[in-house]
């Protein structure tokens, strides 16, 4: 017969968060790059990213910073596009492409003894590329087709709505992929941006993983032939819209509504960005969050809610997307109101905030687990001019803070009139 | 090389252990060998609702979540056509927590008529988003009746209608909770910094207790072989025509899958592989192109699915798809891309060690399949694979008859 005494009816105690030191890189200067490097891990793979301060921000014609980005991969002045990706591909490497509204980059992801092979290639390719006529002809056209594709999906139209509204579509971080834009980009638009911003003076260099050293010697000679900066660039100032209201997006014969609602919010270096961070949470950041405890599991308008803070380097938003039904939308819109006014009238209870302190807690260890994340952890407060006292804060922050700090944050910076709420579909 | 450690309890829970000193987390992957395939053709998406209502509290533990985030976890589950896995991780110190919570719905879930309706209607709104409200959503709805006329891969894991949701009882759940969700059947995987003895004994204290099921072994409709190749055409309102090709496949058990999994990345993997070389670059007919096995483990299907440039016809398309095949068919793959295959393998494997989560459901899975060792064999099973194998794959899988085709045209 199974013993039956276990006591379930009591649960283990949870014990304290076990404080840890956080791994931070190891800065070397090569040839003038900055260049970060953090040993960790104990599989024998690496991740090399070349970072550079060149996104739609520097842009001066839209688009022309993701697709210069994206078209690395197509030719180098040395090799097509089909003899890089067999290059690549063969050792079971891969390459990752990042373009966002304040940088853009390439990470090499591979197995660590084959990084000295791999590296003076993953050079040609994002310091000479050719880009190729008849492949940018290929790309956007797949791009625009691609488009048409995602403006069918209400959360697309939802977000990109989102952004217009609160930055304006000419804003760096408003604009969005369109088809005028596609159809207007030329060769010479992305020779002019890699020229201008693929330079020395604006990259840096992260190698992550095991066996980062082997690497470093390279690395410097490599690094020693680049172009710096030919002319400087004057950064051109930006307003924000900062629209408020409501707006519609229609589209025929959806059967959900993409919701959107938000605003512009301080970053990540303002004092009140850590309690904003826990204040999110209780509101839509996590599955047990008041949105979802209320929309999802108690009234089933939705698979899925949540909300987001979410830092860039010039500016801030913070947003609560959804979809719903339609014929429940202007309920959950009810509710996601009803959920904002409880947190700026009513103390948080204790019990509530102790497991989202206790939840926080716990994503803070993993975002710190194994190499990767650390180097990702470094790039998220180097980017910004802070060091690592930022997660200590915040940490402190998650620990500490008062449900009346919360409920101040809440009136402060939650006011629904301050809000931009989009509706698309239907 | 992934060291571990296996443990069965006498309920016939089987529990594997792999300790990494080199994190902070711990993970906790609990598979159950029940899915899809396991449901009355007349309550589909069985398996998944009751995925959800997994997480509607347990008769000790009334909010599943709220402990789960105590322990700072990050958690979720899924379910597919075979398997239901639910998994945590989180800050190893509270390992035990983890096993109150995780043992706690094993031992009774807390059966109730409210939590069965709500998440009803979130699984009806999951519907509605993924498979109904965008663009070319409904694929598997059509392709997998296509495919199948007997076997239950014919239904997709979401259900085949939001009829068979909106019907389900409080009777139907707790059925399938007695028949399914038992010790027996069930895997256990732990890993990070963990310790095998202490593991072994939390697993005794709070999963040892919990009675064995018994179920019955699995008797499933055989698919049998195909003779004549089926085709569905759709118009739809989406932006551009788009094809999904699906021939049938061995099974995960079948020498033959490693194959066909090799296959697939000769077609598809990375920007160097041939279907997108030859049909998106060369003779730019599709804006993209995918072919991947769907990984069941009865037989299953091989996919090859692309959206089509704008006024290029299903037939070209799928002549030069059928060009490509008969390459493989006719050719014995060259060295170095076979090498590529191999080191590409290699890679991935990997890189899937640098998480604890991966290594614990890896772990999982490759127990289900027959024995969780296995984990450290992939790489020299796949290495072993030459190209006269490959080339005779082509020729079982790549029949004109066996192929089944949904086409996709733009309203």
């Amino acid at each position: 017969m199974l013993n039956n005494t276990t006591d379930r009816t009591t649960a283990p105690a949870l014990q304290d968060f076990k404080a840890f030191t956080i791994q931070a890189p190891v800065t070397h200067q090569l040839s003038e790059v900055p260049v970060f490097v953090l040993e960790a891990g104990d599989q024998d793979v690496l991740r090399i990213d070349l970072e550079f301060a060149a996104g739609s921000w520097q842009e001066s014609r839209q688009l022309s910073a993701s697709l210069t980005n994206r078209m690395l991969q197509e030719g180098s002045k040395r090799r097509n596009g089909k003899a890089l990706a067999d290059f690549f591909d063969f050792y079971g490497a891969y390459l990752q492409y990042e373009s966002s509204a304040d940088r853009s980059g390439v990470s090499l992801y591979c197995l660590s003894k084959q990084a000295e092979t791999l590296l003076p290639v993953l050079f040609e390719l994002v310091f000479e590329p050719a880009f190729p006529e008849e492949e940018l002809h290929t790309t956007l056209r797949n791009l625009r087709q691609q488009l048409l594709v995602e403006q069918e999906k209400v959360a697309f139209l939802a977000r990109r709505g989102f952004n217009a509204a609160l930055f304006g579509s000419e804003h760096p971080y408003g604009r969005s992929s369109n088809d005028a834009a596609y159809a207007a980009l030329e060769r010479k638009h992305l020779a002019a941006f890699h020229r201008d911003f693929y330079v020395k003076d604006r990259l840096s260099v992260g190698v992550c993983g095991k066996n980062t050293d082997a690497a470093l010697p390279l690395l410097e000679k490599l690094l020693k032939n680049i172009p710096a900066t030919h002319i400087p660039w004057e950064p051109r100032p930006f307003t924000a819209l900062s629209q408020t209201g409501r707006v519609h997006i229609p589209k025929a014969d959806a059967i959900q509504h993409g919701l959107r609602l938000g605003k512009r919010m301080v970053g990540k270096t303002h004092p009140d960005y850590h309690g904003l961070k826990v204040l999110n949470t209780v509101l839509g950041g996590y599955f047990g969050s008041r949105l979802m405890s209320n929309i999802r599991e108690d009234k089933g308008y939705t698979y899925g809610i949540g909300s987001a803070i979410a830092s860039y380097e010039h500016d801030a938003v913070f947003t609560i997307a959804t979809e719903v039904g339609k014929e429940v939308s202007e309920a959950a819109l009810q509710e996601i109101h009803h959920e904002i006014h409880q947190l700026r009238t009513a103390l948080i209870p204790t019990e509530e905030l102790d497991t989202v302190r206790q939840y926080l807690q716990g994503v803070y260890m993993s975002s710190f687990d194994g190499a990767f994340a650390l180097a990702d952890r470094f790039r998220d407060i180097h980017h910004f001019g802070l060091d690592y006292d930022y997660y200590q804060k915040y940490l402190q922050t998650v620990q500490q803070i008062r449900p009346e700090k919360l409920r101040e944050l809440a009136v402060a910076y939650l006011d629904p009139e301050s809000m931009v709420t989009i509706v698309a579909g239907g | 090389m992934i060291h571990f450690h296996k443990h069965t309890l006498s309920n016939g829970l089987r529990l594997l252990v792999h300790e990494n000193p080199h994190t902070q987390l711990a993970a906790v992957n609990l598979l159950y060998d029940v899915g899809a395939r396991d449901e009355d053709p007349q309550r589909t998406g069985f398996a998944h609702l009751f995925e959800h209502l997994m997480f509607g509290g347990s008769v000790n533990i009334p909010n599943y979540d709220e402990v789960a985030q105590q322990l700072g976890a990050e958690n979720n589950a899924f379910t597919n056509n075979d398997i239901t896995n639910y998994y945590l991780s989180f800050p190893a110190n509270n390992l035990e927590t983890a096993f109150w919570l995780e043992s706690d719905r094993m031992f009774r879930l807390d059966f109730s008529e409210r939590s069965l309706e709500v998440q009803r209607q979130v699984v009806i709104e999951e519907f509605k988003q993924r498979y109904l409200n965008q663009p070319y959503g409904d694929v598997w709805l059509k392709l997998r009746p296509l495919a199948y006329q007997y076997h239950p891969y014919k239904w997709a894991t979401i259900g085949k209608e939001i009829r068979h949701i909106e019907e389900a009882t409080l009777a139907d759940v707790e059925a399938f909770f007695y028949k399914h969700y038992r010790p027996d059947n069930c895997i256990l995987s732990v890993a990070g910094n963990v310790n095998t003895a202490e593991v072994i004994r939390l697993a005794e204290k709070w999963f040892g207790p919990i009675e064995p099921g018994n179920r019955p072994p699995r008797v499933l409709p055989v698919e049998p072989p195909q003779l004549v190749a089926r085709s569905l055409h759709v118009t739809a309102p989406v932006p551009v025509d788009a094809f999904y090709r699906a021939y049938p496949m061995p099974g995960r058990h079948d020498d033959a899958y490693p194959v066909c999994d090799l296959l697939s990345d000769v077609l598809s993997r990375g920007k160097s592989a041939r279907l997108y070389r030859s049909l998106v670059k060369e003779k730019q007919l599709l804006t993209s192109v995918n072919a991947y096995v769907t990984g069941d483990q009865d037989p299953g299907l091989f996919v090859i699915t692309g959206n089509l440039v704008k006024g290029i016809t299903h037939e070209e398309v799928l002549e030069a798809v059928e060009a490509e095949l008969e390459l493989l068919k006719n050719h014995p793959i060259p060295s170095e891309e076979l090498q590529k295959l191999h080191n590409n393998i290699e890679a991935t494997m990997l890189f899937a060690e640098t998480s604890v989560l991966n290594v614990a459901m890896n772990l999982g899975y490759f127990e289900l399949l027959g024995d969780a060792g296995q984990i450290n064999r992939e790489v020299a099973r796949y290495a072993a694979i030459g190209a006269g194998e490959i080339q005779f794959q082509s020729h079982a899988l790549f029949q004109a008859q066996k192929a089944n085709t949904l086409y996709y045209h733009a309203e």
